[in-house]
């Protein structure tokens, strides 16, 4: 069963095109990386399928709701870390979790759930001391929260140091093995080597093509050269093919 | 309720914002300084005399602190990117919205509760009659006024995407209300009758339109139980100059700016 479905998906803002008919589907329990420079409309995808922003076209069904008349259903089953990640200045980290944990009647203990991000030590210092690495994993606890079906990660590499870098790969393997969904995009092709099922390159809101990740673990072939293949190693992009997820690579 | 979790987060959040504990610092003690200074400069007026000057800061500090405590509330979360935190969880942009009114108004209301228990103690103390039911009265007439603003203020901060432009408006609404809202019946007698009002007496339509101020319906709320309190309007005027009818222009100060910031905040795309 697709958990996350998008068809024919456009978003214009005013003129400007955000994504122009996108479609793909993420199946339960796969990590499906979303790849694309900045401005290709990773975070614009990602926010029509929480409803931060109305589709001009097309339909998206997440865990069996639509996630624009049905949004409410959506982030009942989901966790999100947003593409802005701002904290309240003057909540603790352990309010925030709660608060989180109220929002989705869910019965973790917040101690446990800063645990798992590394914040135990700080749970109450507001957040507003924290430094950006610290806030991003406070927003990733509390995406956390209540053990949702589909993680929603907006970029969730950027902005963290080394150490964090590396337990958010654990979190994303740890929650995969629990049968946990995640949709990420990223404009790094390290992550999605390591934890990626499937990985769709986005370039100036066209999806141009979509891969198994096990492709690149198993050839010479990289996420890398893919890309550059189809983005052009000066930037310009190339005509998108009609390549679908699998399929082979005609070099 | 979601809308209550994020009123109380909201509460929390605001309470412990320095500028706004200033603001509400300042408003307690201005209106206890003020009731203190009045007793001392001229100790044989009544308590009626008293809340009618007390009346007169209430009408100027209200307005003022309730704006300024909800013109960023929803603005200020899309600014500072707090409101992807709290509509990633499953939370409704509605729910926000009264959540945010009914913490901003919980902010606003809780100093104004204790400058008004302050004065209860003053009057209770310096006068040999006390009045509960002005006094009362007055309380329930600014905590109105300000659920009014805060709502207005609310609305504004979900009406626009920049926190600079919801400051414009709120200030703008301010001062339509507090210096330009007077013109309005004045320039409508003059469109209906071709003459500008002189000493004569204005109709009731007039007094209506005057009301229509949230400013002026707090006066008129007030002067239905004080007698001192100086009021141009008749007594017995037509049904929508009674104190249902003023209560209903309450209610549509609030119920309208709400609406309208509902169903733009609903349908806007927060980027």
């Amino acid at each position: 069963m697709s958990v996350v479905s998008v068809e024919n998906l456009t978003k214009r803002y005013g003129t400007v095109v955000g994504i122009e008919d996108v479609s793909l589907s993420v199946e339960e329990g796969e990590v499906y990386c979303l790849v694309g420079p900045n401005g290709s409309g990773k975070t614009t995808l990602l926010n029509i399928l929480l409803d931060f922003v109305r589709p001009t076209d097309g339909d998206v069904t997440v865990c069996g709701h639509d996630a624009t008349t049905d949004s409410l259903a959506v982030r009942e089953h989901v966790g999100v870390v947003p593409e802005g990640y701002g904290v309240y200045d003057r909540l603790s980290g352990r309010q925030h979790v709660a608060f989180a944990i109220d929002a989705k009647g869910a019965d973790d203990e917040p101690i446990d759930v800063l645990d798992r991000v590394d914040l135990v030590d700080v749970a109450d210092q507001w957040a507003g001391e924290y430094s950006k690495g610290m806030a991003k994993r406070l927003i990733l606890g509390t995406a956390l929260v209540g053990d949702p079906d589909l993680l929603v990660f907006d970029e969730p590499f950027s902005g963290l140091d080394p150490t964090a870098f590396a337990q958010l790969l654990d979190i994303i393997e740890e929650e995969r093995d629990r049968g946990t969904t995640v949709f990420l995009s990223t404009h790094l092709f390290g992550p999605v080597e390591h934890v990626g099922d499937s990985v769709g390159i986005l370039l100036d809101g066209e999806l141009v093509t979509e891969r198994d990740v096990d492709r690149f673990r198993e050839s010479e072939e990289s996420l890398e050269s893919l890309f550059l293949m189809f983005a052009g190693e000066d930037g310009e992009s190339r005509e998108p093919d009609e390549t679908d997820r699998g399929t082979e690579v005609v070099a | 309720m979601s809308s209550l979790l994020v009123a109380r987060k909201d509460f929390m959040d605001s309470v412990r914002s320095s500028i706004l504990t200033a603001l509400l610092g300042v408003f307690i003690l201005a209106l206890l300084v003020i009731a203190l200074g009045y007793l001392i400069v001229v100790p044989r007026r009544s308590m009626a005399s008293m809340l009618v000057y007390v009346t007169t800061l209430v009408k100027w500090l209200v307005p003022i602190t309730a704006l300024l405590a909800g013109y960023s509330a929803i603005v200020g979360e899309r600014d500072g990117n707090t409101i992807t935190f709290l509509l990633g969880l499953p939370i409704t942009r509605g729910d926000v919205l009264a959540g945010k009114v009914l913490g901003r108004s919980a902010a606003v209301l809780l100093p104004i509760t204790v400058a008004f228990l302050g004065i209860a103690l003053i009057t209770i103390v310096a006068y040999p009659t006390f009045l509960p039911l002005a006094l009362l009265t007055l309380f329930g007439a600014s905590a109105l006024l300000a659920v009014v603003f805060v709502s207005v203020s609310v609305a504004i901060s979900a009406l626009t995407d920049s926190p600079v432009r919801a400051a414009s408006a709120t200030v703008a609404v301010f001062i339509a209300c507090m210096f330009l809202w007077d013109l309005l019946p004045s320039a409508a007698y003059f469109l209906v009758n071709g003459t500008a009002l002189g000493s004569q007496d204005a109709p009731a339509w007039f007094w209506f339109l005057m009301r229509l101020n949230p400013l002026e319906a707090f006066l008129a709320l007030l002067a239905s139980v004080m007698p001192t309190m100086a009021t141009r309007v008749p007594a017995d005027g037509p049904i929508y100059l009674s104190v249902w009818a003023t209560l209903g222009i309450f209610l549509a100060w609030i119920s309208i700016p709400l609406g309208a910031g509902y169903l733009r905040f609903d349908t806007d795309d927060l980027t």
